[in-house]
């Protein structure tokens, strides 16, 4: 059965100083995954972002089982990273992370990032790896800026029927990030379900939420079966769905 | 320490992590971190280290992660407070 879990860690939002501190960082990491970091090219990325990208994974595969794993706990340590591919051109942008594919949303607020994919392409430059829960195998995509740390996984190898998207907002209290990505989502979801129709009627798509606290996506009232997955921290919130469209 | 004392010192522990002063304040056992105080699982790490500094316990993987309500957070303290004696 398809999922969707996806999960967002606003840079801002954590204490540097404490995810430095063995006490807090082998709660999230296995004793396998210290000598990852290790491995990686020097400047390749902060221990701190390299613990949150790591958390932002396990975050993103807990929520992709939980849906069908109702009493499954989360246990960052159990939960196994074991490849990191980084970006194709990240060389070239180690010190010019400014060029990462952000756009402005000017009519929002100047400030305002959002950032939107599907799958991989030619413009996909997102960390790319695997993670093992017990026998099973999980494949991720994360995106690092300077702001946040953005993750969405999936069962299958390829992220063609993967859409995710990053939005930065306004305020960070719950209720105006619960209603941001809402809306967010659905702006997505309409823009990419009823695409080339008259878009003059109200739009039938609503937000629900299971008895388990993830999100469903309910046309005219009845769920449909897109699965559908919600994250917010601090100021950003991020959507991700798991939607095939049929050939054109 | 009994578990209404833990409870209130729990409250101490929970209170920087949640803008739902009001209902951290009805807490009760069966009051969820996530769903009800509305805890930023980014948060969780940060509240298993503030809890084991406040009540001097050391909180093992395995127990960490049943702490997902107020009820599992006091099974876990009162069990590692009577290890520690």
């Amino acid at each position: 059965m398809s999922s969707a879990g996806n999960d967002i860690v606003a840079l801002a939002a954590i204490d540097k100083q404490r995810t430095h501190h063995s006490r807090f960082y082998s709660k999230i990491l296995a004793d396998a995954e210290r000598p990852l970091f290790d491995s990686l090219q020097p400047g390749t990325m902060s221990f701190e972002n390299f613990v949150w990208l790591l958390w932002s994974i396990k975050e993103s595969v807990y929520k992709y089982l939980k849906r069908t794993e109702p009493g499954l706990l989360f246990a960052p340590a159990k939960i196994h990273i074991r490849k990191i591919e980084l970006p194709r051109i990240h060389a070239d942008l180690l010190h010019d992370i400014s060029a990462a594919p952000l756009r402005s949303v000017s009519a929002v607020s100047s400030e305002e990032t959002q950032w939107e994919s599907r799958g991989t392409g030619p413009g996909d430059e997102s960390y790319k790896g695997i993670a093992l829960f017990e026998s099973r195998i999980f494949y991720f995509r994360s995106k690092i800026h300077p702001d946040f740390i953005a993750t969405v996984v999936n069962s299958e190898e390829s992220f063609e029927n993967i859409w995710w998207g990053v939005q930065s907002i306004g305020h960070s209290d719950y209720t105006h990030q619960s209603l941001a990505v809402r809306s967010f989502a659905l702006n997505k979801l309409n823009a990419v379900l009823f695409a080339g129709r008259d878009a003059a009627g109200k739009s039938p798509l609503q937000i629900g939420k299971s008895p388990l606290g993830y999100p469903l996506l309910l046309k005219d009232t009845r769920e449909m079966t897109i699965p559908l997955s919600f994250a917010h921290h601090a100021n950003f919130v991020a959507y991700s769905f798991n939607l095939a469209l049929p050939p054109q | 320490m009994d578990r209404r004392e833990i409870l209130e010192e729990l409250k101490k522990v929970l209170a920087p992590y949640t803008e739902n002063k009001e209902m951290l304040a009805g807490v009760t056992e069966q009051t969820d971190l996530i769903n009800d105080l509305k805890i930023n699982s980014a948060n969780l790490v940060d509240i298993i280290i503030d809890a084991e500094a406040k009540y001097n316990i050391e909180i093992d993987m395995d127990s960490s992660e049943k702490m997902v309500d107020v009820k599992s957070c006091i099974d876990v303290i009162a069990e590692k407070m009577n290890v520690q004696k």
